[in-house]
């Protein structure tokens, strides 16, 4: 394994050389992006497939389609993302030159996370690239054939000098974060964010840091709760509950708790049929840490579905918990998994309170007929973004910002929000050598005449 | 934690929310805005007195640009706050999607003595309008306007919401221990570093104001008279005492020669034949500073000014020629009324010289010539850049103003401030009907439905660009 620093100066002196900042070598290396998605679709998938027990379908929605997507709208958009932007002049620089100039920042690293191993590297990638930098690409090591596959697949297809991909685990990354970089993004939990902050405030850079935190969910009384609960169970155990704005815990009213148990179930078994664990659109979790992790969580709950587990395949049933305590274990941590905790609150007041009590999550769902209520609960709350009547679904749409607030994340991208998280947006004012008349007023020596003036 | 005390009572009152509705936001504004009008006498006297700064600079930069700011602001507010509106994809056609400009909560500004009312009231005028909770830590150096600050804004403004701590070096670490939901500071990159690990343990984002030694390249095709007089102005305003003042000249050996003279008759225009008894020329803001830039003098060879007083702590408006790269001046950010001219032979030199340094706040190209100034600007990087003149970037609030890589890190001014102190936040509210629609993306999974799927969330290309 080369070191860091010779894989980072490479990077580096590549970057200087000037090849990326031309429009057409960065149109070049997301074209060729694209046949890389293209032509090795069945390799992509079956390496996801390896990690991740998903199947086919499951992984080309969520990690080929929007990475397609995001390709495509880049390409489009460059040329008008990458051209300065003219600005309003007040009377002084009327006659001037004044625009903000879209320009690279220069090597960024773009640290992936394992849940999605192929989207979470490459959409950052994607606006990297868009943006005109260099980019050091470390996929996690936890979904290794994810990262095998990118180590062997991005150089085949990109600049090898420009876009290197690093591969190891925390020893390396560890090394990795004492070299210099314009831009870090970290997509993965809080404790490592901080770690990674930390290390780029030696050299004072800037950092977009996608964590997590416990996503809620509060259920109105007022809804259809057939509906909610269809879209809730998708967006909860989806990828085994491994989904960083997957709703994590769920808050309403007594009184409805059991018909939601109900419409949950009867999703379920619409979703993955009698056999769960025969089901081939059924994920596994990523590995035995995990899987322990989460089985811990349900010690002394109330089961009131699922439960089921199978160490060896890594296999955890979709779960339901109810009449849940705000103390328990499964309260504290991000579940990260198949395991629904239902905590029941008197009022939208109360969810409020609960909500606020904690630190600001990813995403924040509010299920209600009532529009006015799920303004006060969007008004009232504080997260990274939000879904009303549904879960996941504002991660899709890339005209907005995706990132967390608080202990949830800095920073945001997707789409534009991408490039101009990797650009740094420079400040142009082009005066004329002339017209020296005008600056006389500023002159010393001053007098109150000038001032008033 | 001599500070949790404070912070919790602003948290507490943050989650109240009163500083959400816009009507309390503009009321605080005002208020500022009182406090500029009100009490411009007692800042341009204390300003005076912690560093001799000439009221025209005082008026112009403590209270004229601040009050642009407060109306830019003021005038803008409503706009600000609304949801933005954005475009939908064919699957989020029937709901609504929108950016929502969410308050952080409790932030902190920390600002330095050089521009002390500007640099933290600036902005505070963007967290107020943002609807955070501030606490403005201002300079401790520069005491009489510190002690203004601590003793009338808080006059001005709601106690519940709005607090000024007075604190050194020692206080102002115990403050950073505690947790804030958005940091800004201006300052050196030394102590943007600790200010950024601070911020690390609780995962707090920042803005970091800091400094570098910003070039200003002189080609050998301009009108030197008024070179002269724009750079001399920026680099002799505060004397010296500019995050964006030009830093250094790089120029031909035949333009510093023709420079010179120039530069002579510019000081003198400005100054008078002896600056120390112009009432436009401050003087050097402490004993410890002055020390530092004098030593700097040593560098070249001193062209124009070099006389110091100590007891005064005046520095005379300063030229230093055939400065080396390797000279004292050269070292470190001036931060004083000194010019050091480094000679270079060509602009590919120039260019590849500011390249070798790090990225500074500001770099200033001034040619007749306008390829040669595009050159300098396509082929160096810096926060902002200004052409044929000095600092004038940052007095146009639609400008954003911040640096790059160890000139720091975000960015603010107009409606840049709000948006540094604002979280937006990505809302998709979404119908409760329609739910076959969403049969495409629930399993069992089937090839057909991922046919069906592709076709709807597809963003496909619309033809080929021109580029290629």
């Amino acid at each position: 394994m080369e070191k860091m620093q010779q894989v980072v100066g490479r990077a580096r002196a590549a970057f200087n050389s000037g090849r990326c900042r031309s429009l057409e070598f960065r149109m070049q290396q997301l074209k060729a992006l694209e046949r890389m998605v293209q032509e090795k679709e069945k390799e992509i998938l079956a390496a996801i497939k390896a990690d991740l027990h998903k199947c086919g379908h499951n992984a080309y929605s969520h990690e080929i389609l929007g990475v397609l997507g995001e390709l495509a709208l880049a390409m489009e958009k460059l040329p008008s993302w990458a051209a300065p932007q003219p600005v309003k002049k007040n009377l002084l620089t009327m006659r001037d030159e004044a625009y903000i100039n879209p320009e690279p920042l220069g090597v960024v690293l773009i640290i992936g996370a394992w849940n999605y191993p192929f989207v979470l590297v490459m959409q950052p990638l994607i606006g990297a690239i868009a943006a005109g930098n260099a980019v050091v690409v470390k996929p996690s090591e936890i979904s290794e054939n994810t990262a095998r596959l990118m180590a062997d697949l991005l150089p085949q297809y990109l600049d090898r000098e420009l876009y290197p991909v690093v591969t190891g685990g925390v020893p390396e990354t560890t090394e990795l974060l004492t070299q210099r970089f314009d831009h870090i993004l970290y997509t993965g939990n809080s404790t490592v964010g901080k770690i990674v902050m930390a290390a780029a405030a030696k050299h004072l850079t800037p950092v977009t840091l996608e964590l997590g935190g416990k996503s809620p969910c509060y259920i109105d009384k007022d809804c259809d709760l057939a509906v909610a609960c269809r879209r809730i169970t998708w967006g909860k155990y989806m990828n085994c509950g491994q989904t960083c704005i997957a709703p994590d815990y769920i808050l309403c009213e007594p009184s409805i708790q059991s018909k939601v148990v109900e419409n949950i179930k009867a999703t379920l078994q619409e979703f993955y049929g009698e056999d769960v664990k025969s089901s081939p659109d059924y994920e596994r979790i990523v590995n035995k840490r995990h899987f322990r992790r989460i089985l811990g969580l349900l010690e002394g709950q109330k089961i009131a579905h699922g439960g089921e587990t199978d160490e060896a395949s890594c296999f955890i049933a979709p779960t339901i918990l109810t009449d849940v305590s705000p103390e328990s274990k499964v309260m504290e941590e991000e579940i990260f998994g198949p395991v629904l905790p239902i905590l029941t609150v008197k009022s939208v007041d109360e969810a409020i309170e609960f909500i606020n009590g904690r630190e600001k999550p990813l995403a924040l769902y509010v299920f209600s007929n009532n529009k006015k209520l799920i303004k006060r609960v969007i008004s009232e709350t504080s997260s990274g973004g939000v879904t009303g009547n549904d879960v996941i679904m504002h991660f899709f749409l890339s005209t907005l910002p995706f990132g967390g607030v608080g202990n949830s994340g800095m920073g945001a991208y997707h789409g534009k929000h991408s490039f101009e998280t990797f650009s740094h947006r420079r400040a142009c004012l082009i005066k004329d050598l002339k017209m020296e008349g005008t600056n006389k007023l500023r002159y010393p020596p001053g007098s109150q005449k000038k001032v008033d003036w | 934690n001599p500070y949790a005390g404070l912070v919790s009572h602003l948290r507490a009152t943050w989650l109240s929310g009163k500083t959400r509705p816009m009507e309390y936001r503009v009321a605080q504004l005002e208020a500022l805005g009182r406090f500029l009008d009100e009490k411009k006498q007692d800042i341009l006297e204390a300003t005076a007195l912690d560093m001799g700064k000439p009221s025209f600079e005082a008026y112009f930069t403590e209270i004229l640009l601040c009050k642009n700011e407060l109306n830019d602001t003021l005038n803008n507010l409503c706009h600000w706050m609304k949801d933005e509106h954005v475009d939908k994809n064919l699957v989020t056609q029937l709901d609504s999607a929108f950016i929502r400009k969410d308050p952080y909560g409790v932030v902190l500004i920390i600002a330095p003595w050089n521009y002390p009312i500007h640099l933290f009231l600036v902005p505070l005028i963007g967290a107020i309008a943002a609807g955070n909770c501030v606490v403005v830590k201002p300079s401790e150096t520069t005491k009489n306007t510190e002690r203004l600050v601590a003793e009338m804004l808080t006059c001005y403004l709601d106690n519940d919401c709005f607090a000024v701590v007075t604190a050194g070096v020692e206080e102002t670490t115990r403050l950073l221990e505690n947790k804030f939901d958005y940091i800004f500071f201006t300052g050196t990159p030394s102590v943007g570093r600790i200010v950024m690990t601070a911020a690390a343990k609780h995962l707090t984002p920042v803005t970091l104001e800091l400094g570098g030694k910003n070039p200003c390249y002189v080609s050998d095709t301009c009108d030197v008279q008024n070179v002269a007089q724009r750079v001399a102005w920026g680099r002799f305003f505060n004397v010296g005492q500019t995050c964006i003042a030009p830093d250094y000249v790089l120029c031909s050996v035949e333009m510093q020669e023709k420079l010179m003279p120039a530069l002579r008759e510019a000081i003198t225009e400005f100054f008078g034949s002896n600056p120390r008894e112009s009432p436009d020329f401050g003087r050097i803001v402490g004993d410890k500073q002055f020390r530092r830039i004098r030593a700097l003098l040593c560098s070249g060879r001193v062209a124009i000014g070099g006389q110091t007083d100590e007891k005064e702590r005046y520095i005379a408006p300063t030229v230093l020629a055939d400065v080396l790269p390797s000279d004292p001046a050269m070292q470190e950010e001036i931060f004083g009324p000194i010019l050091p001219i480094v000679v270079v032979a060509s602009v590919d030199e120039a260019i590849d010289f500011i390249n070798a340094r790090p990225r500074p706040l500001a770099i200033y190209a001034f040619s007749c010539d306008s390829k040669v100034v595009n050159q300098v600007l396509e082929r160096t990087s810096s926060g902002g850049f200004c052409g044929n003149d000095t600092l004038m970037h940052v007095t146009l609030t639609s400008l954003p103003f911040g640096g790059i890589g160890n000139s720091g890190l975000g960015k603010y001014h107009g409606k840049f401030t709000f948006d540094t102190f604002t979280h937006h936040r990505g809302c998709l509210h979404r119908n409760m009907g329609l739910e076959a629609l969403n049969a495409l993306r629930y399993p069992p999974y089937s090839q057909q439905k991922l046919g069906l799927l592709t076709a709807t969330f597809e963003i496909k290309r619309k033809g080929m660009c021109t580029l290629l």
